[in-house]
């Protein structure tokens, strides 16, 4: 009987750890996969390079006691290390995350892990992690050597980045993620906005368009 | 039977007295505990005394900067409240002069805010810019964490206070620890209000409470001297420095020119004042005060008529803000240069 009892502990804990869904993110321009020292053409008509493309997922947390380092991950285009990242779905067999960090990731005290300021994605000045960073190169660009560095962040009303991902219903635990850079490109007019560095409206203007940048192939009828 | 009930409960009550008195906030004496409650969260990094002492010896040690010349308290000295005393602007390395005199750094536990522009909403978070700012100690942090785990002294120290090596995370919470236990509470105007018989006020400094209370008090609100908030006191716009303030960190127009409503703590050892440290007496900010309101369009309310003083308020004003001053902090002997670490490391 005792045996029977822990049978069924251990099950109900399987069971609950099967509400997970394993994502592999992947990285395409358009119809092509994304590369280093690649030319890639936007909507606009711009040729663009790829040099950095960093951004954070996250699940929300209601206080700082909530956060876990297992809730946030940074992905990194650079490093395939990162490109996986295990999510639990809602009791409505969701999956939804956040493209970027909530508010109260940038002022609490939990700075380990992909948290940690001295990856690359914190801003000293202000509180504040940059949620989604690109930066390349484009003849497009009047700048020095070309370069575009889009540093999206801002976690303060009404200049919040952060984006709630709703995908829907799930089955499937093994999930394919395509980020497309093509659709972040689709709206942005590079020669005129080459950089975008600071909290604000074309932060969070774009942030809404980079929004869309990901998608679940297997969800597409 | 109901002696021993009694008995355990009388010890289950005594242990779980101790307990609550072990988890007894330091920060919290005699003089602290009828100010508001900390807004700083000490769950998260309880200060112990190997913390603090660890957070002593970083804020004292040039290792944090580019070039290790200079240090947490290379512009924040102790016997002028941790403010940068005599320096309009705080200068970095390599003579590198930054935008904004450095602040005070006192009665942090309760600050709900970091920086002129409020940027920085967490103490713990807080060190990160200076350490990496260009202007001040131009450091990466990877490098920071590398150079405290060559050596010795700080192996040593971060597996005592944390049980591991130094890393971001807990270099900054010992930092932390140093900093929160910066408190100022033993001036002469405290010692006034606790009724401590010591402390008579004169009647110039009687005239100038009076005066502080109906004029600067609405935003330089007792106990902290400050109400926390972000306001535009009537300063005209620096044209090499064209700092907006706490627009900087929220790109709204209302929060143009901008800027923390200061402690006035110590103010008698702060100068010079303002976020550009552009008055260098008490008189000159009086004056300020009394004539020169610039109006702008986010001028704050209580400035736009100016504030009336006679020549004989200025000088009664003064006297009261004088009373601020809390020598006892000023050469607290625990919060200075830990001269000692290095004495010890020299016979070794």
């Amino acid at each position: 009987m005792p045996r029977f009892i822990l049978f069924l502990v251990l099950y109900s804990f399987s069971a609950f750890s099967q509400k997970e869904a394993q994502l592999h993110f992947e990285f395409t321009f358009f119809d092509q996969a994304l590369h280093k020292d690649v030319w890639y053409v936007t909507q606009y008509g711009d040729s663009v390079q790829i040099d950095k493309f960093q951004f954070f997922v996250s699940l929300p947390a209601a206080n700082e006691k909530e956060i876990t380092l297992e809730k946030v991950h940074l992905v990194d285009w650079l490093d395939s290390s990162t490109y996986h990242w295990n999510v639990p779905l809602n009791e409505k067999k969701e999956l939804i995350f956040t493209l970027g960090l909530d508010s109260i990731y940038h002022v609490s005290s939990v700075m380990e892990g992909d948290l940690n300021p001295a990856k690359g994605m914190y801003w000293a000045w202000q509180s504040g992690y940059i949620q989604l960073k690109i930066e390349g190169r484009s003849p497009s660009c009047d700048t020095r050597k070309n370069k575009f560095q889009y540093h999206l962040g801002g976690y303060l009303d009404p200049f919040c980045v952060a984006q709630t991902l709703n995908f829907g219903q799930f089955e499937a635990s093994d999930v394919k993620v395509t980020v497309d850079l093509f659709t972040f490109f689709r709206l942005l007019d590079i020669a005129k906005t080459p950089e975008i560095m600071v909290p604000g409206k074309n932060a969070v203007k774009q942030m809404k368009n980079a929004g869309e940048i990901m998608s679940i192939p297997s969800l597409e009828k | 039977m109901k002696k021993i009930s009694f008995v355990s409960l009388f010890l289950l009550l005594t242990l779980s007295f101790m307990w609550l008195k072990k988890k007894d906030n330091p920060l919290i004496s005699e003089w602290t505990k009828k100010w508001p409650k900390p807004t700083y969260n000490f769950d998260q990094n309880p200060i112990t005394e190997d913390g603090f002492q660890l957070g002593r010896m970083l804020f004292y040690d040039p290792i944090l900067s580019r070039d290790s010349t200079i240090s947490c308290a290379s512009c924040h000295l102790q016997a002028t409240g941790f403010a940068h005393v005599d320096h309009d602007l705080s200068h970095g390395i390599d003579g590198r002069i930054g935008i904004r005199s450095a602040m005070t750094l006192m009665n942090l536990a309760w600050s709900q805010s970091f920086m002129w522009d409020g940027g920085v909403i967490n103490l713990d978070r807080q060190a990160i810019a200076p350490i990496t700012a260009h202007d001040e100690m131009d450091e990466d942090l990877n490098n920071v964490m590398a150079k405290l785990n060559r050596s010795k002294r700080y192996q040593k120290a971060f597996h005592q206070v944390f049980s591991e090596e130094a890393t971001v995370q807990n270099m900054l919470f010992a930092l932390s620890q140093f900093e929160l236990s910066l408190v100022s509470a033993n001036s002469k105007y405290d010692q006034y209000k606790r009724g401590e018989k010591s402390a008579m006020f004169t009647q110039q400094e009687k005239n100038g409470l009076k005066l502080f209370t109906k004029h600067c008090s609405s935003c330089h609100t007792a106990p902290l001297f400050t109400n926390q908030k972000f306001k535009n006191n009537a300063l005209t716009l620096d044209e090499n420095l064209k700092d907006i303030g706490r627009m900087k960190i929220t790109n709204l127009s209302k929060d143009s020119l901008l800027f923390k409503v200061p402690t006035l703590r110590n103010i008698k050892f702060t100068f010079p004042y303002m976020h550009d440290g552009r008055f260098a007496t008490l008189r000159e900010v009086m004056n300020h005060y009394s004539k020169g309101i610039h109006d702008s369009p986010t001028l704050s309310e209580e400035l736009k008529k100016g504030i009336k003083l006679s020549e004989e308020n200025k000088t009664d004003l003064i006297a009261f803000l004088h009373t601020l001053t809390d020598t006892e902090f000023l050469f607290n002997p625990r919060f200075l240069y830990p001269r000692e670490n290095y004495f010890e490391s020299s016979k070794e």
